[in-house]
């Protein structure tokens, strides 16, 4: 079934998504299905990618609706208490309100738990970094500075043990930094913050 | 304005009825796009990227599993996500600055787009390019035709419909006859229609994945299109065998 419009420029980024989205106007749409019908390649993009904007907005929707519902519903709960029973119970204890407020804390991404070496001494030449596992992390890269911030090795692991290359020699009797960032399987970064040891003499 | 389900991402255009000819009104740009795009200084646009990817990295990392190889191989994953960014980045934002000199589409489906492209690119960066369509177009585009003819010849007199293991210089020539006819029957329909036809018989999709893929409302939408553009092709032959092929 091909025609001259299989050899027509492939759909631009643009007009795949304008058309995905039902935005182009129907002599755009007569020209872009024309090319479609006609190029495989551009075809098999429209199929798959049609799927994935799909199953891109039920992925991050699963993940947003869910905890929106939960808290529309203690929402209007909430608003039913709040129009039915405080007022009764604000006239019967008006005179007690010195209770405080209830504030929701910012949700803030976890900073990981780190064993060793934390603010102490340690023996130089056994110097091991420890730090309890973090959840669905699929990567973790240490990092250990000099006492100025200046970079001295990097270390990329999975695990949550790591000793300092072969290359990255500590001092005796110096004070270094180090900091974990690990990257989540869902494309977040967490981090340990930045932590602080000395050697020992 | 599009419609609250136009600027989701799932419009329905079903049909040939279209409401998109009115004046162009671009799509507003996000609030966390039109700030990466204004920063001025590299500390505003380093905090911007970090708002941008804290945005979208779900659906960014979504696009990064979506390859083949992915689903079992989450570092890939990471590195294609990885890539994804770096480009997205790369050359002050081009790839996002192209969208909104457009405007035409809903930021989110551009934004899959362009990331599957990217997990594209970076799959061939990495494993190279697999290319088969040249082998493949010669068979299916005679599976396809083989297919139409048993479809749209379903109404008609069977012996009409030459039998080309006889290969004899007229079962030939009526082999090819009907062929030319069918190709001119499908040139003659709407661009809609040939996808529609194309989607079923050459890429051999469920009737349900192509009213996924075109927005329609149902398979049974789909069953009803293909129905009546194979009674046309029908149609069309049923000339032929009256010796019309040109009505």
């Amino acid at each position: 079934m091909s025609t001259d419009s299989a050899s027509l420029p492939h759909l631009t980024s643009e007009e795949l998504a304008a058309y995905l989205d039902d935005r182009l106007d129907s002599r755009s749409i007569a020209r872009l299905e024309s090319h479609l019908s006609d190029c495989r390649e551009c075809r098999a993009e429209l199929v798959a990618t049609r799927a994935l904007v799909e199953s891109s907005i039920a992925t991050t929707d699963r993940r947003l609706t869910a905890p929106a519902i939960r808290a529309r519903t203690w929402l209007a709960a909430a608003a039913v208490i709040a129009i039915t029973v405080l007022p009764l119970i604000g006239r019967s204890l008006h005179s007690r309100s010195d209770t405080a407020p209830v504030r929701a804390t910012p949700e803030r991404p976890p900073a990981i738990a780190v064993l060793a070496p934390d603010n102490r001494s340690a023996d130089a030449a056994r110097v091991t970094f420890v730090w309890r596992p973090v959840e669905s992390a699929r990567t973790c890269r240490l990092t250990v500075t000099d006492s100025a911030g200046a970079p001295l090795f990097t270390v990329a692991t999975s695990d949550t043990v790591v000793s300092p290359p072969a290359n990255g020699h500590l001092e005796r009797g110096t004070s270094y930094l180090w900091y974990l960032d690990c990257l989540t399987s869902d494309g977040v970064t967490v981090s340990s913050g930045i932590r602080s040891f000395a050697t020992d003499r | 304005m599009p419609s609250a389900l136009a600027r989701s991402g799932f419009a329905s255009h079903v049909g040939q009825l279209k409401s998109n000819d009115g004046p162009f009104v671009p799509e507003p740009m996000t609030p966390e796009l039109s700030r990466l795009l204004d920063a001025r200084t590299e500390t505003a646009c380093d905090e911007a990227w970090t708002e941008f990817i804290r945005v979208h990295h779900r659906l960014l990392v979504h696009v990064a599993r979506s390859g083949r190889s992915a689903p079992h191989n989450d570092d890939t994953a990471m590195d294609a996500y990885a890539f994804i960014l770096d480009r997205l980045r790369e050359s002050g934002f081009r790839r996002l600055r192209a969208f909104a000199a457009d405007g035409r589409s809903t930021f989110v489906t551009w934004l899959v787009v362009v990331a599957r492209r990217l997990r594209v690119d970076f799959a061939r960066s990495r494993y190279g390019r697999v290319d088969r369509r040249d082998a493949d177009d010669a068979t299916t585009q005679e599976q396809l035709r083989r297919r139409l003819v048993d479809l749209a010849g379903a109404e008609m007199d069977l012996a009409a419909i030459p039998d080309p293991s006889e290969s004899t210089p007229e079962t030939i020539f009526d082999a090819a006859s009907v062929r030319q006819a069918l190709h001119e029957a499908i040139i003659e329909l709407e661009p809609r229609e040939r996808l529609l036809l194309t989607l079923r018989f050459e890429d051999d999709l469920t009737a349900e994945r192509i009213a996924s893929t075109l927005a329609m409302p149902s398979s049974f939408h789909v069953y009803r299109q293909l129905n009546r553009i194979l009674a046309k092709l029908r149609k069309r032959l049923h000339y032929l065998k009256e010796g019309n092929p040109a009505a």
